[in-house]
C-alpha cells in the first residue's frame, strides 16, 4: 500500500512535469514555423523597454523618458508601464548571464510567456487541488495547459503582459484559496507578494480586488465567515493596496478610482461581521438585541452620511470614478456610444457564440456541469470557483479580450466536473460484478479538507467493506429487495466540509450505473478529450503562432510564400532616413517604429492622448495639401501607409480608415463620417466612393501608381485585390509627398513629406482655362 | 324625362352651389380641423387624401402644417429605426403645441402609406423618418412639391445623435421659422403621481421586510437557487447575449421568400437564436452530465436508474455532436489532425 502511495505520487509529479513541457512545447510552433521573433504590436514596446532595462538597468528605466514617440510631446516609460513582464524578462536575462549563459535579450523575451504558461498550469493544479482534489487539479492543469484561449496570447514570441499576468492572476487566486484553507499567516504573507506581482504586471489586477471582496462577501452570506477568510483578506486590502500605491503605473488610483472601493466596503463589512459575532458570543441573546437595535439606529445615521458623502464623491466625475474600460464592463454599450478609441480596438469587441467554442472547445460545454458539482458540494473554495467562473464568464461576454481571464476558470470548472464523472464511472465500473452478485463499497470520496487544506488523497473503493454508521437504515431497506438482482451497491461517505448540503449527500449512498453506460462514457470522454488535444494543436499550429510580422501563404507546390514587408521597409526606414526623423502612421504601428526603425514616431499603440491620434487620422483623412500643412506643423519627414492591396492582405489601413475617420472627427468636427460612405451607406473605393474619400490622403498614398503596378503583377488593371474591385480612381498624382520607397509586395509604402509641394500645371491650366471662359 | 332631366339639373347646381364656396375660399374652414385634432388621440390629425387637399394643399394657409410619414412595413420591417419611439415623441410635441399659445397656428398630421399614398409622391418622400413642415406662404399644387432642405426633418439635416429626437427637438424645428410658442412638454411618467413617493417608500420598505424574510428563511442560502442562477448567468455570456445587446442583433430575420432565418452560416454576425440555440446546447451537456454524476447513482430503483442514465449519456453525447455539427455549419472548421 505505501508502495502504492509512493507510486501514485510519484506519477503525480511526473505528470505535471509532462504538462509542464506540453505547455510549454505547444507553444513553440510560431518558432518552428516562423522564427524566434517579437511579434505583433505591444510586444515591440516590451521588448524595446526590456532591451533599454538590460543595458540601463533598473533606475534608469523607471526614469526613462522617452524622447522618440508621440512627438512633440514624448512618454514617461517608469510611470506608465505595468513594469512585471520587462521586469521578468529582465531578471531572466541577468540570471542567465550571471551563469554565463550567452543568451540574447530577444530570445528571453520570446520565450517567456510559453515559460509561464507552464507555471500557470502549475498554478491551476493547485487552485484545483485546494478546491477539490489532486485528479482533479491534474486534468486543470493539464487542460490550462493547451487551452486556445490562453495559447493565442502566449505563443512564443507574444512577449505581451498577459503572457505572465494569467500565472499571476491564477497564482493569486491558488494562494487565497490555500490561505483560505489553512489560515496560515505565511501563505498570507505569500498572498500579499503575489498580489503585488499581479499588479505590477497587468491591469487586470482589477478583476481581483472586485473578486475577492465578492466572495469575501459571498462568505459572510453563506454563513462561511470565519478568521481564516480574515486572514486571508484583511491583510490582501490593506497591504496590496499599499503595494500597489507604490506602482506608479497604478500610484493613488488605488484608493481614489472606484473600482477599488468594493474592496475597501468588504473590508469594513467584514470587520463588522466578525465584531458583531464576537459580541453575540460574549452577550445573552437578551442584551445582544437591544445593544444591536441601539447600534443600528447610530449605524444607520452614520451610514446614511456617509453614503451620501461618497456619492457626492463619486457622481462629480462624469464616469462616475470609473475609467472607460471598466464603464464598458458595467454598461456593454458605453464604449461603443463615448470612446471610439476603446470601441475601435478589435479586442473590446463583445464575442460571438463562435469565438467561445473556437477558444475553448469542449471546456464551454462541460463548465456549467463543474459549476453544479461545486455547488453540490460546497466548501471555501468551490465556492470561489463558481464566483471567479460567473464574473468571469459575464465579463468575457462584454470585451472578446477578457476570454483570457475566463479560460483558467472554466478549465478549473470544467476539470472538476469531468473528475466528478470519472469517479462515478470509475467506480461502478470497480464494483460491477457478474449477475447475482451483490456487494458493498465504503470508499472515501477525496474532498478538500477544511483545516490543512490538504485534500485526502484519492482512495478506491474497496469492494465488500463494511457500511459507514451513517447509512445502514437505507442498506437494510435495499438490501433485502435486492439480492436477486445484479445490482451492485456503492456507498460513499465523504470526510469533507459539514455543509448543508453537503450533509444530505453523505448520508444517501450509491448506486453502480449499468456497464453499457460507464463504457459508452467513458468512450466518449476519450473522444471529446481527443478532439480536444486535435482542436488545441491545430490552434496552436495554425490559427494563433503567425507573428503577424512576418506572414506566409501557402503555394501550390506545397511551400510557401513569405511576406516580409514590415521589417523590410523598417530597415530601409533604420539604414536610409536621418536619426532623428519623425514619421507619422496610424497608431497601430507606433511602436514597431521605434522599436525596429528606431526612429520619432507621432502617435503609437499606448493611445493616451485622443487629440494627438485624432490629428494624425485627421491628416490621413484631409485631402493632400491640408495633410501637408498638418505633417509639416509636426515636424514629419515620413508618412508610411499599410497597403494590401496588391497581394490580398485584409488588415491594411484602407479597411481601418473609417476609424481613422470616426478618431479625427470625435475632436475635429470639420470631418464627418457620412462624407466618406455611399449615399447607401457603404463604405467603397471604387467609382461610387464619394469625392472627399477619393480625394483623402489615404486613398492618395494607397493606390499612387498602383494601376499599373497591378496591370503587371496581376493582369488586371486598377483591382484591389482585398476588395475585390476596380478602384475609384486609377490615376493619383501627388504633389506634396513623394514615394520614396515601396516593399516587395506594396504591403507597406514610404512616402517623404516634400519641403515645398510641387507646382501643379495641370489644376492652374484648369483655373487659368476656366477664367478665360469666364472673360469669353 | 323632364322631370328626371330636371333633377339632373338641379343636383348640379346645388351640387356647385354647395361645392363652390370651399374651391373659392382661400382659408379652409379652421373649426373642422379644430375638431379633427381634438378628437385624435394625441393631436395628430390622420392624412387623408381629402384632410390633403382641403386643408393642405392650396396657395397659401393661414396655419403651418408639419407631417410625419409612417410606413407599417418598414417600421416592422427595421426595428433599429426605432419609428414606434418617433411617433410617440411627434405626438407629445403636437400636443404641446395644441396646448400652447399658437395652437392655431401650426397643426400635425400624419401621413401613412397605407392610407394615402399621395403626400408620399407629393413631397418626394422616399426613406423614413422623414418629418416635413410645410410654412404658411409655400404653394402646395397636387403636383410635386420642392421643400427646402431646412423645411425636412431627416438624419442628414437633425443628426443623428440624439436619434429617435426627442419631443423638444420637434418643437424647436417646427416653431422656430415662424416664432410659434408651445406649452411645455408633457411627458407621461409616474415620477409626476403624487403617489409616487408613497409607493416607492412603501415598495423600498416591503422589499426590506421581503429581502430579510426570505434571508431568515434561509432559502437564498440554498444552493439550488444559485445553480439556476448560475446556469442563467453562464447560458447568457456563452450564447453571445452581450453581443446581441451591444450590436442590437434581431432574434431571427426573414430571408427574402419571407421564410424565417434563425441561424446565419458564415463567419461574420450572429442571430441572437443561434446564439441560444448553442447556449442551450452546452447546458444540456452539463447538466446531462451532472445528473448523470450526481442523480443518476441515487436513485433506488434499478430499471429506473438505468435507463434514465442511458437517456443522460444519449442526450449529452447527442448534444455534444449537435454542437460540433453547428459549428462546422458556422465557421466550416473541421478537426484536423497534426501528425
Amino acid at each position: 500500500m505505501r508502495l502504492y502511495a509512493k507510486l501514485a505520487a510519484a506519477s503525480k509529479y511526473l505528470a505535471l512535469t509532462g504538462i509542464c513541457v506540453l505547455a510549454f512545447s505547444v507553444r513553440l510552433f510560431s518558432i518552428v514555423k516562423y522564427e524566434s521573433v517579437i511579434h505583433e504590436f505591444d510586444p515591440y514596446f516590451n521588448y524595446r523597454v526590456t532591451q533599454f532595462l538590460t543595458k540601463e538597468g533598473f533606475y534608469e528605466m523607471w526614469n526613462w523618458f522617452d524622447d522618440r514617440t508621440w512627438y512633440p510631446l514624448g512618454r514617461v516609460i517608469g510611470g506608465t508601464v505595468y513594469p512585471g513582464l520587462i521586469f521578468t524578462a529582465g531578471t531572466i536575462y541577468r540570471i542567465l548571464h550571471f551563469f554565463h549563459v550567452p543568451i540574447h535579450v530577444q530570445e528571453v523575451c520570446v520565450l517567456t510567456a510559453p515559460l509561464f504558461s507552464a507555471f500557470c498550469a502549475l498554478a491551476c493544479y493547485g487552485l484545483v487541488s485546494q478546491a477539490r482534489s489532486h485528479g482533479a487539479g491534474l486534468l486543470a492543469a493539464f487542460f490550462v495547459a493547451i487551452v486556445p484561449s490562453y495559447i493565442s496570447r502566449s505563443v512564443a514570441g507574444s512577449f505581451d503582459n498577459e503572457g505572465v499576468a494569467i500565472f499571476a492572476l491564477v497564482n493569486v487566486f491558488y494562494w487565497f484559496v490555500k490561505t483560505v484553507n489553512s489560515g496560515s499567516l505565511a501563505d498570507a504573507v505569500v498572498l500579499v507578494a503575489s498580489y503585488g506581482y499581479m499588479v505590477m504586471s497587468w491591469g487586470g489586477y482589477s478583476f481581483i480586488i472586485n473578486l475577492l471582496p465578492l466572495y469575501c462577501l459571498a462568505c459572510i452570506f453563506f454563513g462561511r465567515l470565519n478568521g481564516r477568510l480574515y486572514v486571508a483578506f484583511a491583510p490582501l486590502v490593506a497591504l496590496g493596496t499599499a503595494i500597489s500605491c507604490s506602482i506608479p503605473v497604478v500610484g493613488f488610483n488605488a484608493v481614489l478610482m472606484s473600482e477599488h472601493f468594493g474592496a475597501f466596503f468588504a473590508f469594513i463589512v467584514l470587520h463588522v461581521a466578525l465584531l458583531v459575532s464576537y459580541v453575540r458570543r460574549m452577550l445573552s441573546t437578551k442584551h445582544f438585541v437591544i445593544l444591536a437595535s441601539m447600534v443600528l439606529t447610530v449605524a444607520i445615521a452614520l451610514g446614511a452620511l456617509a453614503a451620501s458623502v461618497v456619492v457626492a464623491y463619486v457622481a462629480k466625475s462624469p464616469t462616475l470614478g470609473w475609467t472607460g474600460r471598466s464603464m464598458t464592463l458595467l454598461d456593454p454599450t458605453y464604449a461603443s456610444r463615448f470612446v471610439p478609441i476603446i470601441a475601435s480596438v478589435s479586442e473590446h469587441q463583445p464575442p460571438q457564440w463562435s469565438s467561445y467554442i473556437m477558444d475553448l472547445h469542449m471546456l464551454v460545454m462541460l463548465a456549467p456541469a463543474g459549476i453544479l458539482a461545486c455547488l453540490h458540494r460546497l466548501t471555501d473554495a468551490s465556492l470561489f470557483l463558481v464566483l471567479y467562473g460567473l464574473t468571469a464568464v459575464y465579463f468575457s461576454g462584454v470585451m472578446i479580450r477578457l476570454m483570457l481571464v475566463l479560460a483558467p476558470a472554466v478549465c478549473c470548472l470544467s476539470a472538476v466536473a469531468l473528475s466528478d464523472l470519472m469517479y462515478v464511472l470509475c467506480g461502478s465500473m470497480r464494483c460491477w460484478k457478474p449477475r447475482f452478485t451483490f456487494s458493498t463499497a465504503n470508499d472515501s470520496a477525496t474532498a478538500a479538507g477544511e483545516g490543512g487544506g490538504e485534500g485526502a488523497s484519492k482512495a478506491p473503493p474497496t469492494p465488500g467493506a463494511a457500511p459507514s454508521p451513517a447509512a445502514p437504515s437505507t442498506k437494510d431497506a435495499v438490501a433485502p429487495s435486492t439480492p436477486d438482482e445484479p445490482t451492485s451497491v456503492k456507498k460513499k461517505t465523504r470526510s469533507r466540509v459539514p455543509s448543508k448540503a453537503a450533509a444530505s449527500a453523505a448520508g444517501s449512498k450509491l448506486y453502480a450505473l449499468p456497464l453499457l453506460v460507464c463504457g459508452a462514457l467513458l468512450g466518449m470522454i476519450l473522444v471529446i478529450l481527443g478532439l480536444y488535444v486535435v482542436h488545441c494543436i491545430h490552434a496552436s499550429a495554425d490559427m494563433y503562432s503567425s507573428p503577424s510580422i512576418v506572414l506566409q501563404s501557402p503555394r501550390r507546390d506545397g511551400g510557401v510564400h513569405v511576406f516580409d514587408d514590415f521589417r523590410e521597409a523598417y530597415a530601409w526606414l533604420r539604414h536610409n532616413t536621418h536619426p532623428d526623423a519623425k514619421v507619422a502612421s496610424w497608431w497601430d504601428y507606433g511602436y514597431q517604429t521605434t522599436a525596429m526603425a528606431n526612429r520619432t514616431v507621432i502617435v503609437d499603440n499606448n493611445t493616451w492622448n485622443t487629440s494627438h491620434i485624432a490629428t494624425v487620422g485627421r491628416a490621413m483623412s484631409s485631402s493632400e495639401a491640408k495633410a501637408w500643412s498638418i505633417y509639416r506643423a509636426l515636424d514629419v519627414e515620413y508618412v508610411f501607409v499599410v497597403f494590401g492591396g496588391l497581394v490580398g492582405y485584409p488588415s491594411d489601413d484602407i479597411n481601418k480608415f473609417l476609424w481613422m475617420v470616426r478618431i479625427g472627427g470625435g475632436v475635429y468636427p470639420e470631418i464627418k463620417e457620412p462624407d466618406y460612405l455611399t449615399p447607401e451607406g457603404d463604405y467603397r473605393v471604387d467609382a461610387r466612393g464619394t469625392k472627399t474619400m477619393l480625394n483623402s490622403l489615404m486613398y492618395k498614398l494607397s493606390y499612387y501608381d498602383f494601376a499599373d503596378e497591378s496591370q503587371l503583377s496581376t493582369g488586371q488593371r486598377g483591382v484591389d485585390r482585398v476588395r475585390g474591385y476596380l478602384i475609384g480612381k486609377l490615376n493619383v498624382k501627388l504633389n506634396y509627398f513623394e514615394e520614396v520607397f515601396t516593399s516587395q509586395h506594396w504591403m507597406m509604402r514610404i512616402y517623404r513629406v516634400r519641403d515645398q509641394p510641387l507646382r501643379d500645371p495641370t489644376s492652374r491650366a484648369g483655373k487659368k482655362g476656366k477664367a478665360a471662359n469666364r472673360r469669353g | 324625362m323632364f322631370l328626371t332631366e330636371m333633377t339632373r339639373t338641379l343636383l348640379a347646381i346645388i351640387l356647385c352651389v354647395i361645392t363652390t364656396p370651399k374651391l373659392i375660399s382661400a382659408s379652409p374652414d379652421l373649426s373642422e380641423l379644430h375638431a379633427m385634432r381634438d378628437q385624435a388621440r394625441d393631436a395628430v390629425v390622420i392624412l387623408t387624401d381629402d384632410v390633403l387637399k382641403q386643408y393642405v394643399m392650396g396657395r397659401n394657409r393661414p396655419y403651418t402644417v408639419a407631417i410625419y410619414f409612417s410606413a407599417e412595413q418598414v417600421s416592422e420591417g427595421n426595428p433599429s429605426l426605432r419609428l414606434g419611439e418617433l411617433r410617440k415623441e411627434y405626438g407629445l410635441a403636437a400636443k404641446a403645441f395644441a396646448k400652447g399659445p399658437d395652437s392655431d397656428k401650426i397643426f400635425f398630421f400624419e401621413a401613412a402609406l397605407e392610407t394615402s399614398q399621395m403626400p408620399f409622391a407629393m413631397l418626394q418622400v422616399n426613406a423614413l423618418p422623414c418629418v416635413v413642415r410645410i410654412l404658411p406662404d409655400l404653394h402646395v399644387s397636387s403636383s410635386t412639391v420642392e421643400l427646402s432642405r431646412a423645411d425636412k426633418m431627416v438624419p442628414d439635416t437633425v443628426g443623428t445623435h440624439n436619434y429617435p429626437w426627442p419631443a423638444e427637438v420637434f418643437v424647436k424645428f417646427m416653431g422656430d421659422r415662424q416664432g410659434l410658442k408651445a406649452a411645455e412638454v408633457d411627458r407621461p411618467s409616474i415620477y409626476k403621481s403624487p403617489l409616487f413617493p408613497v409607493v416607492l417608500l412603501s415598495g423600498l420598505v416591503s422589499l426590506a421586510y421581503l429581502v430579510y424574510k426570505v434571508y431568515t428563511m434561509s432559502l437564498l442560502q440554498h444552493p439550488a437557487l444559485w445553480a439556476v442562477l448560475s446556469l442563467a448567468v453562464f447560458w447568457f455570456s456563452v450564447s453571445g447575449g452581450m453581443y446581441n445587446i451591444i450590436r442590437g442583433v434581431p432574434f431571427f430575420i426573414r430571408d427574402r421568400k419571407g421564410n424565417l432565418q434563425f441561424f446565419l452560416t458564415g463567419r461574420q454576425g450572429q442571430l441572437g437564436a443561434e446564439g441560444f440555440t448553442l447556449g442551450t446546447l452546452y447546458l444540456l451537456v452539463s447538466c446531462s452530465v451532472a445528473f448523470i454524476t450526481f442523480l443518476a447513482p441515487r436513485i433506488s430503483n434499478r430499471i429506473l436508474r438505468d435507463t434514465l442514465s442511458l437517456i443522460g449519456t444519449a442526450v449529452a453525447a447527442g448534444s455534444i455532436y449537435q454542437t460540433f455539427m453547428l459549428w462546422t455549419m458556422k465557421t466550416g472548421y473541421h478537426h484536423v489532425l497534426h501528425v
